[in-house]
């Protein structure tokens, strides 16, 4: 008698919980369409202008030539994967682009974020507002002018650096012929050109964060180093880790013109990239196949790398996708 | 899971279908402008060809931004009215930038939209486009060119440098004014200060070079000068003292029993030379980050160079600016041409700037060959170049004492006139003894005498012919390898420059023999006797009809003779 | 409230190096200005240094006279204000929805997009799409191609997703629908993100170069950065005929390629200030306490 009585209520609440749940779906569609109607524009020009060409990735495979197009070409398989991978330098070269990009991400990463702090504490907003102009700056520079600057400052006779050692009765250092200074100023130029434009962002998202937070903080007697490692870096947590998971994806990627324009023969073994080699290959008439052949190498590298990073984010629950 | 597999499934068939659509509209592209060339109008020996119906051409064109806002623009200005009114076809102009141009004109050619007419120096380049058959061979237009039939009986080496592998001429050139690609430019106050003479010898040289850098010839108490520089293009002026004709993209080969061989004995002379001239501070330690020779130049103007290798390029420009700023900053400079010093592997002469040079391919899709042929016959007579390159007599020029035309008022020409040359890409100036150097200087200017009469010599001294020319040939007609040996050899280039660096910088540490014995090493090791073999083949099959090292000093000496 | 001795040293040395910093960043920039208006024969004896030497503006006038290059300020601005409109308009488009939680395979549609970050078609069959599509010529070539960076939208999803619920919560009660929602809550919370986005969108269309070199071809249409990379190429004195060479004379590479770096970054640092007005601190906080 009394089981009867006590299912009944459960059924019921099974039978609302199916109908809600039924609602609940109906509304999440009504809820979907004028997103899919945003969507749509954007889908369209994902597809044309990014998957549509995305084809085009097949002459890695093929021997391409302006007489047979992209469709006659002929098929070659992983010949042009050989052609590139055969040299005895393309190890090195491999190696050398991947070190120097996460040499790059190690050091470089963390100084937009620590430059957007710093920017953040000042008090006195026209010395903010100059200062982050400024620091802009180098980024619209040509790698042209920055080398021309390092060369001013790091040449063994006549640059800055080694003049002031002079003084010192210090012997010159050939900054740029040794491996690892070279390396230290190829990072250093880089970040230093491109600091500017990453602080931004920070910037953007130092703005979200409650003042009070800070204040209450202050009160309660934190100094200012707990305030900004309690406060401040969680507040932009969020956008650290979408970042990082975006360098990832960029780590195949060693400027072109950064290195052409820094590197030389006495650090050849360290400063010879993807990006180099292939330009020196030359105006061959395959030159189209080997390029989209490489490029297809470093996108599955770069791809791989992004997915291992979203599966690492998903533990701190900022997953990318 | 199934959600991953649909959505797989649905970017493989994105793809795919991508892939078909760019595929397809391209090829439809190429099926439908089939190919008109092989239609040669015929016209019976004697008779003289129809006045054609007016055509269409398109002509690409270097793009520098060089038309003032006043003047139009590349495709429209005083000077495309001009021949669009006067000349026998409707002419339009694609400007291309002349930094990317390969870039641009690639895209072009793969989208089946390039020009009729393709004017670019970069020979690979214009290799490649005759390997994807994209050109129309010149032999089926010649007869609507009488002016370039003429160039070429008149110039043989036109047509050995314009002919492919199958036989059949497929490039246009034009034949210019031989210049001695760098030159030796000795301080001479700096001599007579140091007791000194002009050095014969590359071991004189070297003695004369030290004493530059050590004996503080400016006489302003500090080590301050260099002797020589040693940066880029210079670098390859002391390579070719020894004969060998390297430079960053090309290797050294050398002709010896008829067989083309790699020129390891000149490289192991010219290293060794090199390493001296580091070691002992004769030139800047920083040369290897001089990349455009920039800071040799400076260091010149400022009086600090003794022995400067100079780019020839531009002697009028060197001579109205260059030498005035050597003089404000150093009031007691003299400077003197010099030839190359006699060196233990021989006596040569620098590397001659390509006097035969070619420009111009033809498009197989052109869709009117004879409008072609015909435009470039009207553009290639000289009453056309003259008009286009100088500009209008009475306005811009009037006959000069020698004959040549004179510059009324530089600055108008600037604007109105400059911007117009390269229209005339393809013109042989060589054959206006005008437009040489000698004659391009006011004699009545004591400035201008002195450096017209500077350039004599420098003639004197680069084209004597009891000097052997270093290497093969000029850079430019040396001949292209193919794809998988162009990995070879930028592999070698890339070992050999790393390792000759390393000696030059590295002391006692690192011989220059050391460097020779590894670089061989690394050669034989990368498949260098695939090149040697390329190379071997090319010169049996080509040695009587490719451009070689004595047809260069043929045309320089031709040339010489007309400005005596 | 009164800061701290420990607070007042941080600030002051903070001050300090974000001073020094400063300082490195832009005296490279006086020296290329300082290079753009002096006389040649100082510039080739590499004697400039922070103030001109022989001041003179005929670099300038060269530049702005002498070539398109007026013409091509002028279509530099137009592709540019356009552009980041519409760049804007879509990257809303795209992070907007993929930001709701509630979005239909989310998840997919991201990772479809991030993909297209990885991998590319590449130079040619990206031209042949725009060329069958009849773009050739025309901005919407560079508009289109450009209309959406995916990475600018990730940055603006992020920002999106952040925005605290109960503000968004509060609207919904009022009968908001997720259009409204949109544009009378999130755009205005969003502004330091959306100046933000304005100003990456704006450089990288200022500073087009290979997209505009490729689809366009009519020298009068061309931007300012193709026109000032042209002139740089002006004094390849190898191969024009020598009669040519006194045209060249007055005006050295290195103050061209001053004048150009200059005429091209002046307008970026003229912007940047007027969007720093939107950093403003606190933004969310007015909406969820009042």
């Amino acid at each position: 008698m009394s089981n009867a009585v006590n299912q009944a209520p459960a059924a019921l609440t099974a039978m609302h919980a199916e109908k809600a749940a039924v609602l609940k779906r109906r509304r999440r569609l009504k809820q979907n369409i004028p997103l899919f109607l945003m969507l749509l524009p954007v889908i369209v020009y994902y597809i044309l202008f990014k998957y549509w060409p995305m084809g085009g990735m097949v002459i890695a495979f093929k021997d391409y030539n302006f007489a047979d197009g992209i469709l006659h070409s002929p098929w070659v398989g992983l010949k042009n994967f050989k052609t590139l991978f055969s040299s005895p330098n393309t190890l090195q070269i491999i190696w050398n682009t991947f070190w120097l990009s996460l040499l790059n991400l190690v050091v470089g990463f963390p100084v937009p974020i620590v430059l957007a702090i710093m920017l953040n504490e000042v008090r006195r907003a026209w010395y903010k507002r100059w200062v982050q102009t400024i620091v802009y700056l180098p980024y619209f520079f040509s790698w042209v002018i920055v080398a021309g600057i390092v060369l001013e400052l790091f040449a063994t006779d006549y640059g800055t650096v080694n003049k002031v050692l002079k003084l010192f009765s210090i012997e010159p250092i050939t900054f740029l012929y040794e491996a690892h200074s070279w390396i230290a100023i190829f990072l250093a130029a880089g970040i230093w050109k491109e600091m500017g434009f990453s602080t931004i962002v920070y910037l953007a998202a130092l703005t979200t964060i409650d003042p009070a937070l800070y204040e209450s903080a202050g009160m309660d007697g934190a100094s200012k180093w707990r305030q900004i490692w309690h406060i401040t870096l969680p507040g932009i947590r969020h956008t650290i880790i979408l970042l990082l998971i975006l360098a990832m994806g960029r780590v195949m990627e060693v400027g072109f013109d950064q290195v052409y324009n820094l590197q030389n023969s006495a650090v050849a073994d360290v400063s010879e990239v993807i990006s180099t080699y292939i330009y020196k290959i030359g105006l061959g008439s395959s030159q189209f196949s080997l390029t989209t052949a490489m490029g297809l190498f470093e996108s599955v590298i770069s791809c791989t790398l992004v997915l291992l990073a979203n599966r690492i984010a998903r533990k701190f629950d900022q997953a990318l996708f | 899971m199934k959600n991953k597999k649909l959505w797989l499934g649905m970017t493989v068939s994105v793809v795919a279908l991508g892939a078909a659509l760019v595929g397809c509209s391209s090829n439809s592209k190429q099926e439908g402008a089939s190919p008109s060339a092989a239609a040669p109008a015929s016209t019976k020996p004697g008779e003289q060809p129809q006045p054609a119906k007016r055509g269409d051409v398109s002509v690409s064109m270097y793009d520098r931004g060089a038309v003032p806002a006043s003047e139009g623009s590349y495709e429209d200005n005083r000077w495309t009215k001009w021949i669009n009114q006067n000349g026998p076809a409707n002419v339009k102009i694609v400007p291309v930038l002349r930094s990317d141009s390969t870039k641009k004109l690639n895209v072009l050619f793969a989208s089946g939209s390039a020009p009729d007419i393709v004017n670019e120096y970069t020979t690979p380049f214009r290799g490649s486009l005759y390997d994807q058959k994209q050109l129309m061979p010149i032999d089926n237009i010649l007869q609507y060119m009488p002016e370039y039939q003429k160039l070429l009986t008149q110039y043989p080496q036109l047509k050995k440098a314009g002919t492919k592998p199958d036989g059949k001429l497929y490039e246009i050139g034009k034949v210019k004014e031989a210049v001695p690609a760098h030159i030796l430019l000795i301080r001479t106050d700096w001599l007579k200060k140091l007791n000194l003479s002009m050095p014969t010898t590359t071991d004189e040289l070297l003695a004369v070079a030290k004493a530059f850098a050590d004996q503080d010839p400016d006489g302003n108490g500090k080590k301050d000068t260099y002797g020589m520089n040693m940066s880029t293009y210079s670098e390859q002026a002391i390579n070719e003292m020894f004969g060998e004709s390297s430079s960053s993209t090309l290797l050294a080969w050398d002709l010896k029993d008829g067989k083309v061989v790699r020129a390891w004995d000149k490289e192991l002379a010219s290293l060794t030379f090199k390493k001296k001239l580091y070691d002992e501070g004769i030139i800047d330690k920083d040369y290897i980050n001089d990349k455009d020779g920039a800071k040799a130049k400076q260091d010149f103007l400022n009086g600090k160079i003794g022995i400067y290798v100079k780019f020839t390029g531009g002697w009028y420009d060197f001579t109205m600016n260059d030498m005035g700023t050597l003089k404000k900053n150093a009031p007691t400079a003299e400077i003197a041409p010099l030839g190359y010093p006699k060196s233990p592997m021989g006596t040569f002469t620098g590397a001659i700037d390509n006097p035969v040079q070619m420009t111009t391919v033809v498009n197989a899709k052109a869709k009117n060959p004879e409008a072609v042929g015909r435009y470039l016959d009207f553009m290639m007579k000289p009453e056309t170049a003259s008009k286009i390159i100088n500009g209008d007599e009475g306005t811009h020029w009037k006959k000069g004492e020698n004959g040549c035309p004179q510059i009324i008022d530089p600055a108008k020409s600037k604007n109105e006139v400059g911007y117009a040359f390269d229209y005339e890409m393809f013109y042989s100036q060589g054959q206006d003894k005008c437009s040489f150097v000698l004659n391009q200087f006011n004699t009545s200017d004591p400035l201008q005498k002195a450096g017209m009469d500077m350039y004599k010599d420098v003639q004197k001294l680069y084209f004597d012919s009891s000097r052997e020319y270093p290497g093969i040939t000029v850079g430019d007609h040396m001949p292209v390898f193919s794809a998988d040996l162009q990995v070879i050899n930028t592999t070698i280039l890339k070992d050999k420059g790393d390792l000759f660096v390393k000696a030059i910088i590295s002391g006692p540490k690192y011989t220059a023999e050391q460097a020779i014995k590894d670089a061989q090493t690394a050669y034989d090791k990368s498949g260098g006797k695939q090149l040697d073999d390329f190379m071997n083949k090319w010169y049996q099959d080509n040695k009587d009809t490719a451009f070689l090292a004595k047809d260069v000093m043929t045309i320089a000496k031709q040339q010489m003779e007309q400005v005596k | 409230m009164k800061a701290t001795k420990g607070e007042r040293i941080f600030y002051a040395i903070n001050y300090i190096l974000l001073g020094l910093l400063a300082l490195t960043c832009v005296l490279p920039f006086i020296h290329i200005i300082a290079l753009s208006l002096s006389e040649r024969s100082a510039v080739d004896s590499g004697h400039v240094f922070l103030w001109p030497v022989g001041l003179q503006f005929t670099a300038y006038k060269i530049f702005f006279i002498a070539s398109p290059a007026f013409n091509a300020f002028k279509n530099s601005i137009i592709i540019t204000i356009i552009g980041v409109v519409l760049s804007l308009f879509g990257t809303i488009l795209a992070a907007y929805p993929l930001s709701r939680s509630y979005l239909f395979a989310r998840r997919y549609l991201t990772l479809g997009m991030v993909f297209t970050m990885l991998f590319s078609g590449g130079l040619i069959p990206t031209y042949l799409v725009v060329k069958n599509m009849h773009l050739i010529d025309s901005y919407w070539s560079l508009w289109l191609t450009g209309f959406i960076s995916t990475y600018n939208m990730l940055l603006m999803r992020s920002y999106f997703e952040n925005i605290p619920y109960e503000v968004q919560e509060a609207a919904r009660i009022d009968g908001c629908s997720d259009t409204s929602l949109l544009i009378r809550v999130i755009l205005p919370l969003s502004l330091p993100m959306l100046a933000t986005l304005a100003l990456f969108y704006g450089i990288s269309y200022w500073n087009a170069f290979m997209s505009v070199l490729m689809y366009i071809n009519q020298s009068e249409m061309m931007n300012l950065t193709v026109v000032v990379q042209a002139m740089l190429q002006k004094n390849d004195l190898l191969n024009s005929p020598s009669l040519n060479v006194e045209e060249q004379a007055a005006v050295a590479t290195e103050m061209v390629k001053a004048v150009g770096v200059v005429v091209m970054v002046v307008p970026m640092l003229v912007i940047y200030p007027f969007l720093q007005k939107y950093f403003v601190k606190g933004v969310m906080l007015g909406s969820v306490k009042g």
